[in-house]
Order: C-alpha cells, then sequence, then structure tokens
C-alpha cells in the first residue's frame, strides 16, 4: 500500500477541554512573538533557543543560503536583517571555476591579451564585471557559457589557465622513477583529478580571500573550457598527430571529473572523445565555433547530459558548405535526459541541409525545458513555429522568435504559451539590416502578443538586431505597458487596426433631427438625399431583418455585424420623431452595435486548458499578477541618448508592483554580454 | 508496513520502502526489530505535514539513492533543477514550507530537504531586499551605520 492511509485517528492522548485551549493558544502566540523578537535581533546566533515555529533555525537557513549565487547573497540575503546578515557571513559560497585548456598556441593568446599580462587565474563577481575582465583575454573565453545571458550574473567565476600546470604534472609523472618504470600516462584520470584539485583549491583560496570567509566556506564548482584551435588556427583546422591524440586523451581523461565542458572549434570526432569514458560527468556539453561536421551521435553515451549547445557563424569547411542533419538526428535519442538545447547561429537559414527535418528530430525531445535557436516566421511560417512549440509539453523558455507578428500570437487560442516563462524576441543573424523591422507592427504586436499569449511572462529578451530607425520612445512605452499588464477593457491595438477610423464628434442637434427625419422616410418610401437614404434604408433593412428572424425563431443570439457608434453610417433617431420609427424596430431584436472594440479573448477550450485572458478578462478578478521581473534589450545602437529618467520611472514606478530590472545594451553577440556601452535600470540582476 | 504516528495522534500505516527513506525512521526499525508492531512516534511533525512528507516518500520510494557526500562535494545542483511534480508538491503556503523543511530535517530525508530549500531560495532570488524581507515578514533592525558596512563588505560583488 503505497498512498498514506490515517488508519485510526486516534487523536491527542489527552484533549484539552474548558479554558484550556484558549490558553493554551494564547501561550503559544505569547511564545511566537517573543521568538521573532529574538530571531530578529539575531539572539539566536549566539544561544540556542529554538526559533519562532514558522521560521527556520539556523542551520537550515544556512541551507536555503548555500542555494544562493554569491551575489545574490550579498546584495540581497545579507542586507535584511542583522540575522539574516549573520547567516550569509557563515553560509558557503559556490565558485564557478573555469578551467581552460588549450593548445601552445591557445596560451600564447593569453600572453599577448593586449594590455594585460597574463594571469594564472582571474575572479569576477557578475556577468557585467567578468564580460568586462574576460573580454581582454583570449576569444573562447567569450563563450563561457556565464555571458550567454545576464540573467546568469550573481555567479563568482574563477578563470583559470591550466596549460602550464597540466604541462608540468606531465613532466613530472613522465619523468623515469628509480626502479625504471614509467609514471602513469598524462591522460591518466589521476593526472585529471590532481589538475582539479589543484586548480580548484587555488580558486577556493582566492575566493575566501575576496569575500572574507574561511577557504572551508567556499565550494568549487568546475567547467572545463577546451580550446582546440590555437592561434591563428583555420576553422576546421584538421588536427592529426600526437599532439592532437594526447589532447584527446587529456580531454576525455578530463571530462570523466568536470560536469560543464566548452570544446572550442570542434573536430569531427570532438562528442566522440568527450563521450569515450563511460564515467563521463558531463551534464552540459557546448561546442564553440562549429566549422566542421560534428558527429554527434555519442552525445547519447553521456548518460549525465541535460543541455547541449552548439554555436557557429556559419562558416564551414564543406565543399558545399552545409551542415547535414544526419549528424545531428541522434540526439533524438536523449529525448528523455535532454532539457536544454540552443542552436546558435544560421543553423536554420544557411548551415542545414534540411532545416524541417530538424524541427522534426527537436520535436521528439519531449523533455525540453529550454529552447533557443533563430527561428523566422517569415522562413518557417508562424504555424511551423507553433507546431514545435506544441510539441514539446514541457518547454518554459523559448526563443529566438524573428519576425512575428500578430498572426503568430493568434495561434496561441487555447492558452498553450501560458506555461512560457522566459521568451527572447527578434533574430541577431539580421544584424545590420531592417528586416526585423520589415513589420511595421512588431512592437506593438509584440506587446499585444506577449500580454495575451503569455500572460506569466517573467523575462524579456528583444533583439533588435542594430535597427537605426527604432522608436526608443515607443519601445519604453511597450515595456511600460508589458510591465503594466493587460487591462482587457481597452482597445487592442491589433484590433485598433482592424476597426473602422475613429468616429468624427456628434452633429449638432439640428442636424440629428433632419438626419432622423430622413431616416424615418426612408424606412417608409421617400425622396430624400441619396447619402443619408443610403444610411437609414440600411439600418431599416437590418431593423427589418431582425424582426423576420425574431419571427422566425432564430436566437438573438446570432452573430450579427457589428456597427459603431458614432458613424455617419449608424441611424441616430430624435426622441421627438421617432414614433414611427420605434414602432417598426420594437417588432424585433436590434442589431447589435459594438458598444466595445471586438477583442481577441480566447476562452477556455474544452479540454479544459486555462485561457491566457482568464486572469485580466472577468473583470471583476483585478488586475491580473504582474510576472515580468527582467527586459532585457539587445543590440539596441541608441545606448546613450535614451531618456533614463524615463526609463528608470519604468523600471521602479510605472504600473506599480515590483519593480523590474532592464538592461539596454549595444551587445552584438548572442551570448548575452553587456557589450561596450549598456544602461541598466532598476533592481540589479 | 510500518505505522507512523504523528504529534497530533494521527496514525499513517505506509510501505517499509517509503519509511525508510527516512533515515530515522529507518534507524529506529532497525533498532525496534523486524516484527515490532508498534507505531513509530514522531513527535515533532503534524499530522498534514506527515501526509504530505509520505506523499512525497511514495512518489520517490524508487529513485536511487543520494550519492555520498564525497562524490557530491564539488557538484553544485542549480535551485532552477526541480522536476515538474516536486514543483506542484511544494508549492504550499510559506508556514506548510517551513514545516515540511522542519520534518524533513527531523526525518533526515535529504531530497525533500534540498527540495525545501530550493523553494525558499528561488523565493529570494531576483528579490529586492525590500521584497524580501515582505515575503519573509522580517524587519530591518539595522543601523545606518550597519548598512554602511554591509554594503562596504559586499561591494566586491557589486557592478563596477
Amino acid at each position: 500500500m503505497d498512498d498514506p492511509a490515517p488508519a485510526q485517528s486516534s487523536g491527542p492522548s489527552e484533549p484539552p477541554s474548558g479554558l484550556a485551549p484558549a490558553l493554551d493558544g494564547l501561550g503559544s502566540e505569547i511564545e511566537r512573538s517573543k521568538c521573532a523578537l529574538l530571531a530578529d535581533s539575531g539572539f539566536f546566533l549566539e544561544n540556542d533557543i529554538p526559533p519562532l515555529p514558522r521560521d527556520l533555525p539556523t542551520e537550515l537557513w544556512e541551507l536555503v543560503f548555500a542555494e544562493l549565487p554569491p551575489c545574490t547573497l550579498a546584495l540581497g540575503a545579507a542586507r535584511v536583517s542583522r540575522r539574516w546578515a549573520a547567516i550569509a557571513a557563515r553560509s558557503p559560497v559556490t565558485v564557478d571555476v573555469a578551467l581552460v585548456v588549450g593548445r601552445d598556441e591557445g596560451t600564447q593568446v593569453a600572453a599577448d591579451a593586449r594590455d594585460e599580462s597574463p594571469t594564472d587565474l582571474q575572479l569576477c563577481a557578475g556577468s557585467r564585471t567578468l564580460a568586462r575582465k574576460l573580454g581582454k583575454l583570449a576569444s573562447a573565453h567569450a563563450l563561457l557559457p556565464a555571458l550567454r545571458g545576464p540573467a546568469s550574473g550573481g555567479r563568482l567565476w574563477a578563470v583559470v589557465r591550466a596549460d602550464a600546470l597540466i604541462a608540468e604534472l606531465e613532466s613530472v609523472r613522465a619523468t623515469p622513477t628509480l626502479s625504471g618504470s614509467h609514471a602513469p600516462h598524462a591522460a591518466d584520470p589521476d593526472l585529471a583529478a590532481a589538475v582539479l584539485d589543484i586548480v580548484c583549491q587555488q580558486a577556493c583560496d582566492a575566493a575566501a580571500q575576496l569575500t572574507g570567509r574561511p577557504p572551508s566556506r567556499v565550494r568549487a564548482n568546475p567547467l572545463l573550457l577546451v580550446d582546440l584551435a590555437g592561434r591563428g588556427a583555420e576553422p576546421g583546422t584538421v588536427r592529426t598527430g600526437a599532439a592532437e591524440v594526447a589532447a584527446a586523451a587529456r580531454l576525455a581523461s578530463m571530462c570523466t571529473v568536470f560536469r560543464e565542458v566548452l570544446v572550442r572549434n570542434p573536430d569531427h570526432d570532438a562528442v566522440n572523445v568527450v563521450a569515450s569514458r563511460p564515467t563521463a560527468a558531463v551534464t552540459h556539453l557546448e561546442l564553440g565555433d562549429v566549422h566542421t561536421q560534428v558527429a554527434c551521435s555519442a552525445a547519447s553515451k553521456l548518460p549525465r547530459l541535460t543541455s547541449l549547445r552548439l554555436q557557429s557563424d556559419g562558416r564551414f569547411l564543406d565543399e558545399h558548405g552545409i551542415f547535414h542533419i544526419s549528424a545531428l538526428r541522434p540526439i533524438s535519442a536523449m529525448a528523455s535526459q535532454l532539457t536544454d538545447l540552443t542552436l546558435d547561429g544560421p543553423w536554420f537559414q544557411s548551415m542545414l541541409d534540411y532545416g524541417p527535418g530538424l524541427f522534426e528530430t527537436i520535436k521528439q525531445l519531449k523533455q525540453l525545458r529550454r529552447f533557443i535557436a533563430d527561428l523566422d516566421a517569415q522562413v518557417h511560417t508562424p504555424q511551423a513555429i507553433y507546431d514545435l512549440f506544441v510539441a514539446l509539453p514541457h518547454l518554459v523558455e523559448f526563443g529566438r522568435l524573428g519576425r512575428i507578428d500578430h498572426s503568430f500570437w493568434r495561434l496561441f487560442q487555447r492558452g498553450e504559451a501560458a506555461r512560457i516563462r522566459r521568451v527572447s524576441l527578434g533574430s541577431c543573424k539580421f544584424a545590420f539590416s531592417m528586416r526585423l523591422s520589415g513589420n511595421r507592427n512588431f512592437l506593438a504586436d509584440m506587446a499585444f502578443g506577449l500580454l495575451w499569449a503569455m500572460p506569466m511572462l517573467e523575462e524579456l529578451s528583444l533583439y533588435l538586431g542594430f535597427q537605426s530607425g527604432v522608436d526608443t520612445d515607443l519601445l519604453l512605452d511597450i515595456v511600460c505597458r508589458i510591465k503594466a499588464g493587460k487591462d482587457w477593457n481597452e482597445p487592442d491595438p491589433i484590433d485598433e487596426r482592424r476597426l473602422p477610423p475613429p468616429p468624427p464628434p456628434p452633429p449638432s442637434p439640428a442636424k440629428q433631427r433632419s438626419m432622423a427625419q430622413a431616416a424615418v422616410a426612408a424606412a417608409y418610401g421617400s425622396t430624400r438625399p441619396r447619402r443619408t437614404q443610403s444610411a437609414a434604408s440600411r439600418a431599416a433593412a437590418a431593423a427589418r431583418e431582425a424582426a423576420k428572424a425574431a419571427k422566425e425563431g432564430k436566437s438573438s443570439k446570432q452573430p450579427t455585424q457589428p456597427t459603431v457608434h458614432g458613424s455617419l453610417d449608424a441611424p441616430i433617431v430624435s426622441q421627438e420623431k421617432a414614433q414611427e420609427s420605434d414602432q417598426a424596430i420594437r417588432s424585433g431584436p436590434l442589431p447589435r452595435c459594438a458598444s466595445e472594440p471586438v477583442s481577441m479573448l480566447c476562452q477556455p477550450d474544452d479540454v479544459g486548458q486555462a485561457a491566457p485572458t482568464t486572469a485580466g478578462s472577468s473583470g471583476s478578478s483585478g488586475p491580473p499578477p504582474q510576472m515580468l521581473r527582467r527586459v532585457y534589450i539587445f543590440q539596441a545602437i541608441d545606448v546613450e541618448s535614451i531618456n533614463a529618467t524615463a526609463w528608470r520611472n519604468a523600471a521602479l514606478v510605472h504600473g506599480g508592483g515590483p519593480p523590474i530590472s532592464i538592461v539596454i545594451t549595444d551587445d552584438v553577440s548572442i551570448d548575452g554580454s553587456l557589450g561596450r556601452q549598456f544602461r541598466t535600470f532598476g533592481p540589479p540582476i | 508496513m510500518v505505522k507512523l504516528s504523528s504529534s497530533d495522534g494521527r496514525e499513517f500505516v505506509v510501505a517499509k520502502e517509503v519509511a525508510c527513506q527516512s533515515v530515522l525512521i529507518k534507524n529506529m526499525l532497525e533498532d525496534l526489530g523486524e516484527d515490532s508492531d508498534a507505531p513509530i512516534p514522531l513527535p515533532n511533525v503534524s499530522g498534514p505535514v506527515l501526509e504530505k512528507v509520505i506523499e512525497y516518500a511514495t512518489h520517490h520510494k524508487d529513485d536511487a539513492p543520494p550519492p555520498p557526500e564525497d562524490d557530491s562535494k564539488n557538484i553544485t545542483k542549480s535551485s532552477e533543477d526541480i522536476e515538474e511534480w516536486d514543483k506542484e508538491f511544494i508549492n504550499v503556503d510559506q508556514g506548510t514550507l517551513f514545516e515540511i523543511i522542519l520534518a524533513a530535517n527531523y526525518l533526515d530525508m535529504k531530497g525533500l530537504l534540498d527540495l525545501g530549500c530550493k523553494t525558499v531560495a528561488n523565493m529570494i532570488k531576483g528579490k529586492t531586499v525590500e521584497e524580501i524581507r515582505k515575503t519573509f515578514n522580517i524587519v530591518n533592525d539595522f543601523t545606518p551605520e550597519e548598512e554602511e558596512q554591509i554594503r562596504k563588505e559586499n561591494e566586491w560583488c557589486e557592478d563596477r
């Protein structure tokens, strides 16, 4: 029997009676208040007194704080109260150790790094500082996963170049011992473990010094960066020979202890090498600067792999310049384990020989929670993108959706996209082009679409593709609107465009009287000026049709053509001269006039899926909850001259609710770094 | 089958494999012997919370045992890595969440404790200091001097 089954509830052994419950309750309230006061004063840190019942003891808060990124701990938790500050100071922090391994030339790249002398270890906190510092180092660093998005900020990174260390260890181990035997081969897992231990210890010591914590309170999370391309190497350089074999063996051994591995400029067998050891611990694999066919079939041999990223600028050594989809199809074998897939670069545009085939492969990855690729509604069609999305039931982060408009948003009529938490729009492969803005309603449709289809959105990344013509005021207005949430009583931009132009001001009373006379006369046959006759006769005909329908027993809820108040085509009848007209009209229901614009509100479907508008469409339940927390605007060229006051107001004040973080950057890359010029508003990321 | 008795006197009958996900209960069963029918008293866990704990243990009864400390010392799990079922399970009010964490700690159930701690951590992430105070009903008791000192101590992670 698995289900919990309360056998017989015998109840408390001594049930209180009389005043006892009240007194007990009062006592517990007093105790609770007392404990709360003591807890806030930091009393529990020095005294072993149990905390208030609905709070956690210090040691459990330490466990909670251990789950926080170091910067969140320092900038958030440590500033809440004295007690939290004391706990935060005692909580361990995690330092992400990026071990950079490359060929000798790769080391030289770092040595030549512009104005900085090479260092063995650099500590960086937060994505922005990291981006700035690492930008001065070798290009492989720029592929750090930490820079994929500003949201990954708040982590403490130690970037270590370990080539010299590895070479030294290898030489020591290769030295014959007195007994004549050689030390284990350089690819021995022991060597990898030794390198890892040394590097992590070094990183932890440095992090401890930086954060003021004892080294025992610093934990290391190792990440391996393998730079297979040396300086001056052409993309896809074929590497054969002893050095390459040794490097492959070294990589394979390293993969038994590292969980995150990045291979830059991989060759055809890079994935095979990573997965060659059955004990491989890799959970995240990145292949950066892909310039040749990479066989991904071995990826399924990595038992813990949950995240895969492929990045390329589209240059291939293949004679046809294409990436064969057959190399990627085997990832469908990881359907039960892969939760994160990123394809950075023009994979669907110019790299793959058959893009739709990859769509079918991706649809099989049912566990995907995050899928990022340059998807283009004009190339793939909105329906294809929609089909891909609905085929992935666990997807909560989706992007990058280029050139989408209302035809795309309208597909989500059943609230399918309500599960989306993070979305990125735009397409960075079209940098320096205006194709994104080819649809002049892109931004307005985006605002409506996000509010309508993705009401639970927490993070928006918008790639502007270096549009010089972007109206930043409009952009600000849209961000404000998204932050404030949707007022479903207001007309929507799309609907406004669908409706006739706004009506002119109402006519004077004399004009109204004459028009009413014309309407009455037209209804009973008269010769009047043609313009008014036309309008009035249409109204009378509509009334007669409605009356006929009522007589035939048809429901008055039949859909009718909406009319707009105040339009020249609408009948305007004065009170004193409309008796006869009224008599005719009362015989049947009036054609329904649109008291408000027809909106795209959708209803819950048959299977009970919540429609995206349920939160706000009822009107009585108040405004929907504001879920948006972060907005990133990439590739904006007009960074310096924006209205900082207005943007700050939008981040902090506008629409009420919690403040949001806004980042505007001129970044050209797709890794989410902040570029050379950027502005941030609202709470730190 | 094992009988568990909560602090409010309710008794739950669960499969042994479910109950033994708690190291505390496992040890108690070993001490009491296999053929003991006496209910195991859990005075620190109320009935409703014990019901939730049993629900969690039942769902995860076939999970692989957690790795030993040595193997996991260098593995940092993201607090975002929470399964859908677990997310739904832990979607409770704050008071219940704290009580589940306390129960998991008392019963020595690492998986449930991790889940609770990650959930609380996610409640802290992305919030301003004021929002954190509001969420957890905490009063700011810093003096201005202390606030300045805290700021200076943590200057290393501010954007520069």
